[in-house]
């Protein structure tokens, strides 16, 4: 297939500008991104319904592959810069013409006039295969699977985890709003400063409208307020697992730390129930339960490394700070959080640095137990207001 | 607590706003931003200030403004376990609810909304005389309703 040309110039200055904050700001494992190219316009991705959502631009230095930056059509995704794949050698025409050929052998599938690639089930791909404008075959990237036809679901059912769906059919009213508001705003910002960069507004051209090398873009990066942020995904490959992580209601009202316990297990797939792990900690029953005495905090080290047969080495840090929390995400790492007289779990966290100080913001992603069988997700708890009295890491010991 | 809202109270629902505004809680976009509710110390004194979103009957989420009305947090219940609006928001159903906690109980005061040992353990502190005659502390936090537990030494969970 053909690449197309139907990705906005200005969508693509916005990534690339994106990118450049990122690998200025040196976190989150974009710094080795530096003196890389965008591959524009890229591959055309398709939603189910037909209109374009993205573009996959293949991502190279020194003509060698980096991976792969997907970069929002549709102003429904929300943002213009949508995922970035580190490591893969994304080459689009490549993976059509082995979907072409899998038909043919597989299917005997061969009167194809037109192929593209679908989000069959965002963000996963398919070669849509078609003749006269009509699908003949969807096979799955990657496996070569015939996707199965779109299906009636009831509309609080969610898809299955092989099945046809429109991201864009499902998204509802407010959240498309909410969505594309902010992709117009994001867009404009972010464009305003490659034009900047490249002289896109009228001046001399600075820097190639591609290029992801933020000290070629002189003064202007510095006045660009840099956004960290990540939270906790199957594995450190955000690109390719989306948020992995649950909230669990403390199940009477003192068991907070036994809850916290329980996230954090269930995290790692170690499916203890809440009194098995209280009975653990010595935190009672369900009819006369306790809180955990102050003196016994190191129980919750103790409880995590027991509980794992010590597949999990536990730490506990006393009055950690802010980077404690970030290091921990960016390794894919939940943590306890005791505050006084109550604890929670931390799955991701938000930093926003400006040059204008009172922009600057430190946030967690807090799962809280509380209240009691039920829990909430604070997004984002500011790290400058609280309290942390004890921070508990858990890593899985490796051979 | 009076009914008529303290200027503080107006200054805490602004903040809460401009931090959703500000894309702090996408969670919670779109819901409803009541009234700011003072959250007391034990000593009746404003700890900080509750200001809640919901969605129709239910409660999405809130958001926590300090004394001094700064933006604390900002919390969203999973969709599927947003509790009733009103199990939070009503002081008359938080009565109901504590009065009828257990045989023999007696509502003796107003409920104030306060915490349950630690300000992150936000809950209706209800005072209550007990079957046996004894005096005691009942909170609710939606459809959660206990006792308040006296301890010897400071727990995580409970003082």
């Amino acid at each position: 297939m053909a690449e197309r040309q139907t990705s906005t110039a200005r969508g693509t200055a916005a990534a690339v500008a994106h990118l450049n904050g990122l690998v200025s700001a040196g976190g989150l494992g974009h710094a080795e991104l530096d003196g890389s190219v965008l591959q524009a316009p890229g591959t055309a991705v398709h939603d189910v319904n037909g209109e374009v959502l993205f573009h996959r631009m293949r991502l190279e230095r020194g003509g060698l592959p980096l991976g792969y930056v997907d970069v929002a059509d549709h102003p429904s995704l929300g943002a213009p810069l949508l995922a970035i794949g580190q490591g893969a050698d994304w080459q689009g025409a490549r993976l059509v013409a082995a979907a072409r050929e899998a038909a043919a052998e597989r299917h005997g599938v061969r009167d194809v006039d037109e192929a593209r690639l679908v989000a069959f089930s965002f963000p996963k791909l398919a070669v849509q295969l078609l003749s006269g404008g009509r699908e003949v075959l969807m096979l799955e990237v990657g496996t070569w699977a015939q996707v199965p036809e779109q299906r009636q679901r009831p509309a609080d059912e969610p898809p299955s985890d092989f099945e046809r769906w429109s991201w864009l059919d499902e998204l509802d009213d407010e959240d498309r709003s909410r969505r594309e508001r902010h992709f117009h705003e994001t867009n404009e910002v972010l464009a305003s400063l490659h034009a900047q960069a490249t002289g896109g507004g009228g001046g001399a051209a600075l820097v190639s409208p591609h290029l992801i090398a933020p000290a070629r873009w002189g003064g202007i990066i510095p006045r660009y307020t840099l956004v960290l942020t990540r939270d906790l995904h199957f594995s450190t490959r955000d690109a390719d697992h989306h948020v992995c992580y649950e909230v669990r209601g403390q199940e009477t009202s003192v068991w907070c730390v036994a809850a916290s316990v329980q996230m954090v297990l269930d995290f790692y797939r170690y499916g203890y129930t809440q009194t098995r792990i209280a009975d653990r900690l010595g935190l009672g029953t369900l009819q006369n339960p306790s809180g955990l005495p102050y003196s016994r905090d190191g129980d919750v080290a103790a409880a995590l490394q027991a509980l794992t047969a010590d597949a999990l080495s536990a730490t506990m840090l006393t009055t950690p700070p802010f980077a404690t929390y970030s290091t921990e995400i960016d390794a894919n790492r939940p943590l306890i959080s005791f505050i006084p007289g109550h604890s929670r779990t931390v799955a991701g966290f938000d930093q926003v640095i400006s040059t204008v100080p009172a922009l600057n913001f430190e946030g967690l992603l807090v799962y809280d137990p509380w209240p009691p069988n039920a829990g909430v997700i604070t997004r984002w708890e500011n790290f400058a207001t609280q309290t942390y009295r004890r921070a508990f890491t858990a890593q899985v010991a490796l051979v | 607590m009076s009914d008529r809202p303290s200027p503080d109270a107006g200054a805490a629902r602004d903040v809460a706003r401009a931090a959703l505004d500000g894309g702090m809680a996408p969670d919670l976009d779109g819901g409803d931003v009541g009234p700011a509710l003072p959250v007391h110390h034990p000593d009746g004194s404003v700890e900080s200030w509750f200001v809640p979103v919901t969605r129709g009957d239910r409660l999405a989420g809130f958001v926590r403004v300090t004394a001094d009305l700064r933006f604390q947090a900002a919390s969203a219940f999973p969709p599927g376990a947003r509790p009733a609006a009103d199990s939070w928001l009503d002081s008359r159903r938080v009565r109901d609810m504590a009065a009828g906690s257990a045989d023999g109980v007696q509502v003796t005061g107003e409920p104030v909304l306060s915490y349950d040992g630690a300000p992150a353990r936000i809950a209706w502190a209800v005072p209550v005389r007990l079957a046996d005659g004894g005096e005691a502390t009942v909170y609710v936090a939606g459809a959660s309703i206990w006792q308040a537990r006296i301890t010897t030494e400071p727990e995580t969970g409970a003082h």
